[in-house]
């Protein structure tokens, strides 16, 4: 009998929990005044939720974009809302607009137990509350409950057009299919998760407010990123706009310490940071050049600005064929900076929403030229963001709701090889969700990427967060024992057989380090040009830090690269790096000593080459000959002498012989560019003057050489 | 284990049908009175040796010796007695002086064989098996120990062709099945090392260790179902067969089924807390249900009862790097990658390296 008391109990609470109480004085006949307030604000409430609610249903079709205003009426709303909430959490139309509220703005998850007390007090109290229930259950990672939920939207939609949804309510009907096809990718995905570890990069850098738009240098000693913080340039402009509630949107500069920790984030400042919206796009991988987005009085547009030794320098816009009345939000250059890709929603040729446009420069009139679409392969009828060129130099990454995305933006990566974009792969779940997961940045060595997001336990608003990804499952080793023969007492135990490792790799060096002057070893502002010396073909040409005079190449593997270092007054300087196509990541350091041009002056040409044990010159030594002419028609005077050098290994007699003639080889080619014989001469050393005495590989290998010195100038 | 102290017995006496002693001297002369003495005392050992007093025996034959220094047999049961009473040295200079009075004696070759067998000194026990078998060329289990000999030394062909000679001559040398099995299983021919086994047991009867070694072979085979199979028979047969526990456990790590493989693991453990492998395997388990402070903690314990099964380090760095300790996993694959692993080398580098 106490049990069926308590019985009784327990489904009269719960039946009464469910019940949908309303906002009527007759309801509430003891708490008058409580009961005042409350109505006031689920007025107030109402009245900015409408706002909001009215602008994203500005059609009967519309495809519910959120934009940056209705993300704050929302906000707004839900703080009147919660106040109404407090007094009369049991009322089913406020259940439904809370769960809206918060579905539209942040911590989107949560929507779910509003939807779901709404829908169990009544579950026709809004039409749309089954595509909520179904987005909130997709945003939890409930695959089957989303889908059914979309399902029965659907139904809703076919009910309402009487059976000809799809003609009626193309782009809603097409939207929730396309939920529906995002939950079986997520299915899918999910049930193969990628290995990672994802971290809050932590506070240091994460406050409570807005913190995205990571950028990180190869080496990742620097990040930029974007933060809508207190004490942002734009805090003035901000408080003016009573309907905004975050600050505006500044770039900010982090460094890491000398024990690999960063330091407290500073405000990009002056001329980056303006009292409009500057944001971060891209930045290369040395850190000299960076692009912004920048809320120019109007759609907005891309900018870029150079670190001139300390300094960031006045940022510039790209130009018309770039920025447009439309809406350019990100982008990034190629390696090489002649190709320019970017985001834009409003192109001749888009293939839906947001797609990916490229751009080449223009060496003659120096502008960037017509952009053209990257292609279906890459953009979908769907949105694509946040796009990213890795080091790699053929590594795209990017963001699309198309393709097999689990649900609104996920990161996808495509390689540019043999002349066509590979078919974007999903970097899977965890690092994607059903939410939106954009703004993607990755490593040189492609061991840790950066992007901002919504996590629990994140500082407030969107935090930035670090990728660390693992590579593929690292398989363990199991044993076997048996008793093999019948007398021997010892188990045998099993060969051990060591699967397959499969490591995905970054095929990059990273060349990294400084420019000095060779005698007071102060630094040196410089120019290098990379060179493919195969194809004798310059590949780019970057500037060090005038001020540290520090520098930093990626070096995508498959090349021999020749890199020559100029500065005014100064001998060139010329490195050789042969980086075979598997290579792997390999960070190199260099010390980079100019000298001057005086007489007496000698530098090591390590981009000439011969044939093996001859003195013909190969092809890839034409680049590095060309500079030398150069050199010698810019100072007309200069008179010179070549010198081979060998290695100690084989006869003194033959390698005397082979420097000199390797040697003269040089002289010739030169005089048959133009020079004049009588500034030539050459001189074969042999083994007699080795750099390095090791007996190693390496030290031979920097004793066979071709140098040059300053004769009278 | 009881049934290998079994089958071991059973080889023994096999063995002993070709070494019991010699047997008793009849005394025939009355008019010898010298050799009397001597041929009591012999006759003495034999019934010593026979009741396992080999003290008593060696003392008995040493007389015989004493009054007959060329009295082949006595040296032959004395050696046979030291033998027993692991003098082996003392065994072997008796059995040399039998082949030195007389050289086709039938048995020494085959007793010196097995004395350098059960020293594991293979080379010299070869030679021996080799010089007995010039003199009973159908000695059945000497074949089947150079099969044995070149099994250790990894040459399963050779080996395999002595178990066969070792069949064709008694057909229903069930411990040669298995044996033949096993060369068979080595040389990645696992039908044949299954027919192997099944005449093993069609002939030995019910045995842990051959139903073992059949669900390696099915596992080997990559049928995991039937190898848990006779994993079970195994087990069924002798519980205590602790092998059999370890081996299903790790075939069920390999399907997924990570709870009935922790299950046997833990099982093995609990029969041999001393079990190096099964502490690695439970520990390979613990890690894919992702409890990697238990996984770790079991590589630990492998290690602890055995420093030599380096892929331990291999296993334990994988399960570190999951902890996110990624100085520990580097040391344990730099370590595994000197004994040879080149997944740790490839680990080591991409993780821990920058070069």
């Amino acid at each position: 009998m106490k049990k069926l008391t308590y019985l009784f109990v327990f489904f009269s609470v719960a039946l009464f929990a469910q019940k949908n109480v309303e906002f009527e004085k007759a309801n509430f006949p003891d708490q008058k005044d409580a009961f005042k307030t409350a109505i006031k604000e689920l007025e107030a409430g109402n009245e900015i939720f409408g706002y909001a609610y009215d602008d994203l249903h500005i059609d009967e079709d519309s495809d519910l974009r959120v934009t940056y205003e209705m993300f704050e009426f929302f906000k707004k709303a839900k703080k009147h809302y919660d106040v109404a909430y407090e007094f009369n959490p049991n009322n089913a139309l406020l259940n439904f607009r809370m769960g809206y509220c918060i579905l539209y703005t942040i911590n989107k998850d949560e929507s779910i137990e509003f939807f779901e007390k709404a829908y169990k007090m009544n579950s026709t109290i809004h039409e749309e509350i089954t595509y909520c229930l179904g987005a909130a259950h997709h945003l939890h990672g409930d695959w089957d409950d989303a889908i059914t939920f979309y399902n029965k939207y659907l139904l809703v939609l076919e009910q309402k057009a009487k059976g000809k949804a799809v003609t009626k309510y193309p782009k809603r009907y097409r939207e929730v299919k396309h939920r529906i096809d995002n939950c079986n990718s997520g299915k899918v995905l999910s049930a193969k998760p990628s290995r990672v570890f994802i971290d809050n990069i932590g506070d240091v850098i994460n406050t409570p407010y807005s913190d995205f738009g990571v950028m990180l240098n190869a080496d990742e000693s620097m990040l930029m990123f974007t933060s809508r913080r207190p004490g942002s340039t734009g805090s003035k402009e901000a408080k003016k706009e009573t309907d905004q509630q975050d600050y505006f949107e500044d770039i900010y500069i982090v460094k890491k310490n000398s024990e690999g920790k960063w330091t407290t984030p500073m405000n990009a400042g002056d001329p980056l940071n303006t009292d409009a919206h500057d944001a971060t796009v891209f930045l290369d991988p040395d850190g000299q050049t960076m692009l912004m987005y920048r809320d120019d009085k109007g759609g907005g547009g891309i900018y870029r600005s150079e670190l001139q030794g300390l300094e960031w320098s006045k940022p510039k816009a790209l130009g018309k064929n770039i920025n447009t009345d439309a809406h350019e939000t990100s982008a990034a250059y190629s390696l090489d900076h002649k190709t320019l890709y970017f985001v834009s929603n409003k192109r001749d040729g888009s293939m839906g929403g947001h797609d990916i446009f490229y751009s080449e420069w223009d060496e003659e009139k120096e502008r960037w030229g017509v952009a053209k679409n990257i292609g279906n392969t890459i953009n979908t009828s769907y949105d694509e963001e946040g796009v990213f060129m890795h080091p790699d130099g053929k590594t795209l990454y990017f963001s699309s709701k198309g393709h097999n995305s689990m649900g609104g933006y996920d990161i996808f990566k495509s390689v540019y090889e043999n002349g066509k974009w590979s078919k974007p792969e999903n970097l899977g779940y965890p690092v994607n969700g059903p939410d939106d997961d954009v703004f993607f940045v990755m490593s040189a060595n492609k061991k840790r990427g950066y992007y901002a997001s919504w996590h629990e336990g994140g500082y407030g608003e969107k935090d930035i967060y670090v990728i660390t990804f693992l590579g593929p499952e690292k398989e363990v080793i199991s044993m076997s024992e048996d008793n093999l023969l019948a007398s021997a007492i010892a188990p045998v135990t099993e060969e051990i057989i060591e699967p397959e490792v499969a490591v995905d790799e970054s095929n990059t060096t990273i060349l990294k380090g400084v420019v000095v002057d060779a005698v007071t070893l102060k630094p040196v502002a410089a120019k290098i040009d990379l060179i493919d010396n195969t194809k004798n073909e310059k590949v780019a040409t970057f500037h060090n830090n005038s001020s540290s005079g520090n520098f930093l190449l990626s070096l995508p593997a498959g090349r021999n690269y020749g890199i020559a270092v100029y500065a005014d007054d100064y001998l060139f300087h010329s490195e050789n790096f042969d980086i075979p196509k598997t290579d792997g990541f390999h960070e190199v350091y260099k010390e980079i000593q100019l000298k001057n041009i005086a007489v007496g002056s000698s530098i090591v040409l390590k981009n000439i080459f011969f044939d093996y044990d001859k003195a013909t010159l190969r092809q890839e030594s034409v680049a590095e000959l060309k500079r030398l002419i150069d050199l010698l028609t810019t100072v007309p005077s200069m008179k010179i002498e070549i010198s081979g050098h060998t290695d100690k290994r084989g006869s003194e007699v033959y390698n005397q012989s082979l420097s000199e003639k390797r040697a003269k080889s040089v002289v010739d080619y030169l005089i048959k560019n133009g020079i004049k014989a009588d500034r030539l001469t050459h001189v074969g050393y042999g083994e007699s003057k080795p750099i390095r005495d090791e007996e190693t590989e390496e030290a031979y290998q920097e004793n066979r050489r071709t140098e040059f010195k300053i004769l009278s100038k | 284990m009881k049934k290998l102290t079994l089958l071991s017995f059973v080889l023994f006496l096999l063995m002993a049908g070709y070494t019991n002693a010699q047997e008793v001297i009849e005394v025939v002369d009355e008019e010898v009175e010298g050799k009397k003495q001597m041929q009591q005392a012999y006759n003495e050992g034999i019934r010593m040796l026979n009741a396992k007093q080999y003290q008593k025996a060696i003392d008995q034959f040493s007389l015989a010796i004493n009054a007959s220094p060329d009295f082949d047999v006595a040296y032959y049961n004395r050696a046979l007695a030291y033998k027993e009473l692991k003098q082996t040295d003392k065994a072997m200079l008796d059995l040399k002086k039998v082949i030195s009075l007389s050289p086709t004696s039938n048995n020494a070759h085959f007793v010196m064989a097995e004395i350098y067998f059960e020293k594991a000194d293979y080379e010299n026990a070869k030679s021996a098996y080799v010089a007995d078998l010039k003199l009973n060329a159908d000695r059945a289990i000497s074949h089947y120990k150079l099969g044995e000999i070149n099994f250790f030394n990894k040459k399963y062909e050779a080996a395999l062709a002595d178990f066969t000679k070792a069949l064709s001559i008694k057909k229903d040398f069930y411990e040669a099945y298995n044996d033949r099995g096993s060369c068979y299983r080595m040389l990645q021919k696992y039908d044949e090392a299954i027919a192997d086994y099944k005449n093993a047991l069609l002939f030995g009867g019910k045995s842990a260790f051959v139903e073992n070694n059949m669900g390696s072979a099915y596992r080997l085979k990559n049928l995991p179902k039937e190898a848990i199979k006779h994993y079970s028979l195994a087990i069924a047969s002798d519980p205590a067969y602790v092998l059999a526990y370890n081996n299903r456990g790790r075939t069920h790590l390999d399907m997924g089924n990570l709870s009935l493989a922790k299950t046997d693991l833990e099982k093995a453990i609990s029969i041999d807390s001393k079990y190096a492998a099964a502490y690695n395997n439970l520990g390979n388990v613990l890690y894919k249900m992702e409890q990697y402070d238990l996984a770790v903690q079991n590589y630990n314990t492998a290690l602890k009862l055995n420093p030599n099964l380096t892929s331990v380090y291999l296993n334990r760095g994988i399960a570190k790097e999951m902890q996110r300790d990624t100085f520990g996993a580097c040391s344990d694959w730099e370590k595994a990658g000197e004994y040879g692993f080149s997944s740790a080398k490839t680990y080591y580098e991409s993780t821990c390296h920058t070069k």
